[in-house]
């Protein structure tokens, strides 16, 4: 069963009702707010989404991550909901008092909460117990009498759907701490610290998926006991929506500095900003395949290695229109980019291996030395030699000192005598030949 | 598999042992292919990646020397592999790559050798990911225990060390 309205009511008064507000975004785009009392949200509209028993549960997980306690009552409408909250009876059982609920259910007014209680107190000299029992004298006399504000209980009481919800502004930061006076995580004791971390990061995420949205960088900052305090400004690869990934993400990161610079005192206060956010409204999954997990997954990786390694460490690779070996192929960062890949390859057989820096060679009469950078040298005896083939060098790029980037290069397929098969190539000049290593067919 | 490795314990045709390496029993296990550079163990690799073309492939390098035009070249396709330039956090990229459960087949190409501790880590985290781990190295691991096959590529040719589960001659 679907119901219309859901109220939410916190049995603690005057708690700070906004950001668990932004987070119920996520279940209706409609809320309202009670201050310090209640929130309502208006399932109309996603009753298909979800009925009474989900969404009561859904609400409990999200009031434990919020460390709140409430009462989900479901019913018709705002004020019947409110009423039934607070006085836990059907709505024929009202008492009288919840005439309150029905003239302003969504707001507290001190003006008006002086003319409802003399309105209460005449009601009870008419020996009226019941909310329904007003309906037994003449509800004219009693607008004559009470004027606007009984006006007002009567109009709500019969047409209660027709009140008009106020507009709910979400905050223009998300910005969430645990702060204390005294020191609440122990320096020596980073575990404790990342689980108090984690409830933080738990409390932004939530609120961030009911705004509809993902966060793309946000700052996290350590106050200290000694009046000091560290920061970690995060920009993430891909926007995030999940705390589990983030939290990895936040973990590697601020493991490897506090492993290297380890905090000076104890912690006190934890904050965490959502500096930058972008769209990012949360997909159904779908029944057949497994392609929006598997694509946050995919992010979630990415994201990972990227942070730790650099962007440009983790890619894909896709051929490339370029005669040069080292161009012949090009990096492709992202999950979106698109990847021109060239199909038309080089009839002859390329090496696996393709060192970053051709490896200069020194050649005495069948034999090839080489000079490795660690100071190790060896020795190659050649067998059998196939080539050259000629690759032209990019004549418009600026001279290199090796002159390997814009020089003629002839290649050859080198069998040596233990087996091995390299990729050499020589730069002719005027006066020389000049042997480079430049793979190997490995 | 078992006859084949059995009658050869030096294979000097690669077509004969990429035929022989059944994919499917290299998964949850780790597979140790080692030898200097040049004596074709990457090209062993790529061909058996080649023939499972339906598996998508992570390949870490600590220092990145492969070529990825030649592995189009051998027809791999763009899309199945994803390259991961590690330098020295190697271990932890795979345990990354292992955990996401997006890859079947995970190479592994790094010039320290690897500890036996680490080994079972891996084998460890292969066998929930149900992925092959395919360990690249220049010498071959000794006393290897988490290892499941080991290959050395040399200049007689390619000599099976240990398979689990057969005799090697």
């Amino acid at each position: 069963m679907t119901s219309e309205v859901a109220c939410i009511f916190f049995f603690k008064r005057d708690v700070k009702l906004h950001d668990f507000t932004e987070a119920c975004l996520r279940f209706t785009p409609r809320v309202a707010v009670r201050e310090g009392e209640a929130i309502f949200l208006d399932m109309r509209g996603c009753a298909s989404l979800n009925n009474d028993i989900n969404l009561s549960r859904k609400l409990a997980v999200l009031l434990k991550r919020f460390n709140l306690n409430a009462r989900v009552v479901f019913s018709t409408d705002a004020p019947t909901a409110f009423a039934k909250a607070i006085c836990q009876c059907s709505k024929e059982d009202f008492p009288i008092e919840a005439i309150n609920a029905y003239i302003s259910p969504f707001s507290v007014d001190e003006q008006e909460s002086r003319k409802i209680s003399t309105l209460l107190t005449f009601l009870s000299l008419l020996g009226l117990n019941k909310l329904n029992e007003i309906f037994n004298i003449d509800t004219g006399a009693l607008v004559l009498r009470f004027g606007k504000i009984a006006d007002k209980f009567v109009r709500n009481y019969n047409q209660p759907k027709t009140i008009n919800w106020p507009l709910f502004k979400v905050s223009e930061k998300i910005i969430e701490q645990i702060d204390d006076g005294d020191s609440i995580f122990d320096d020596s004791c980073l575990d404790s610290l990342f689980f108090g971390l984690k409830a933080i990061i738990d409390r932004a995420m939530a609120r961030l998926k009911g705004r509809g949205e993902r966060a793309s960088s946000l700052r996290v900052e350590l106050g200290l006991k000694k009046c000091s305090s560290r920061c970690w400004i995060i920009k993430l690869p891909f926007p995030q929506g999940s705390a589990f990934t983030l939290m990895s993400i936040l973990r590697d990161r601020m493991m490897f500095d506090l492993q290297r610079d380890p905090l000076s005192a104890g912690v006190f206060r934890i904050r965490v900003e959502i500096l930058e956010s972008v769209p990012g409204f949360g997909v159904q999954k779908d029944f057949f395949t497994a392609r929006e997990e598997e694509l946050e997954t995919w992010q979630s990786l990415i994201a990972r290695l990227s942070d730790k390694l650099g962007a440009d460490n983790v890619f894909w690779a896709c051929s490339q229109d370029r005669h040069l070996p080292e161009k012949a192929w090009k990096r492709i960062i992202g999950l979106n980019q698109e990847r021109e890949v060239s199909e038309r390859f080089k009839p002859i057989t390329r090496p696996t291996r393709l060192l970053k820096t051709p490896l200069p060679l020194l050649q005495v009469g069948n034999r090839f030395i080489a000079k490795f950078t660690n100071g190790k040298s060896t020795t190659w005896v050649f067998k059998e030699v196939d080539g050259p083939e000629r690759i032209s060098g990019e004549w418009w790029q600026a001279v290199d000192k090796a002159g390997i980037k814009n020089s003629h290069r002839d290649y050859y397929k080198v069998r040596t005598q233990d087996g091995r098969e390299l990729w050499i190539f020589c730069l002719n000049s005027s006066n020389q030949s000049r042997y480079f290593l430049h793979g190997y067919f490995d | 598999m078992k006859e084949v490795l059995r009658s050869f314990s030096v294979i000097r045709d690669l077509d004969h042992l990429i035929a022989a390496l059944n994919a499917e029993k290299l998964f949850g296990a780790i597979t140790e292919i080692s030898g200097e550079q040049g004596f074709g163990k990457t090209r062993l690799v790529v061909d058996l990646i080649a023939q499972n073309s339906k598996y998508r492939v992570a390949w870490i390098e600590d220092d990145f020397t492969v070529y990825p035009y030649s592995l189009f070249q051998s027809g791999l396709n763009a899309e199945q592999v994803f390259f991961v330039d590690s330098g020295d956090e190697y271990l932890w990229s795979l345990f990354q790559v292992l955990s996401s459960q997006l890859f079947r087949i995970v190479v592994i190409s790094i010039s320290v050798a690897l500890k036996e501790l680490e080994l079972r880590r891996i084998q460890l985290a292969a066998e929930k990911a149900g992925s092959a781990v395919i360990v690249l190295s220049k010498k071959t691991t000794r006393n290897a225990w988490p290892i499941s096959l080991q290959i050395e590529m040399s200049e007689i040719g390619c000599l099976i060390k240990k398979h689990k589960g057969a005799m090697v001659p």
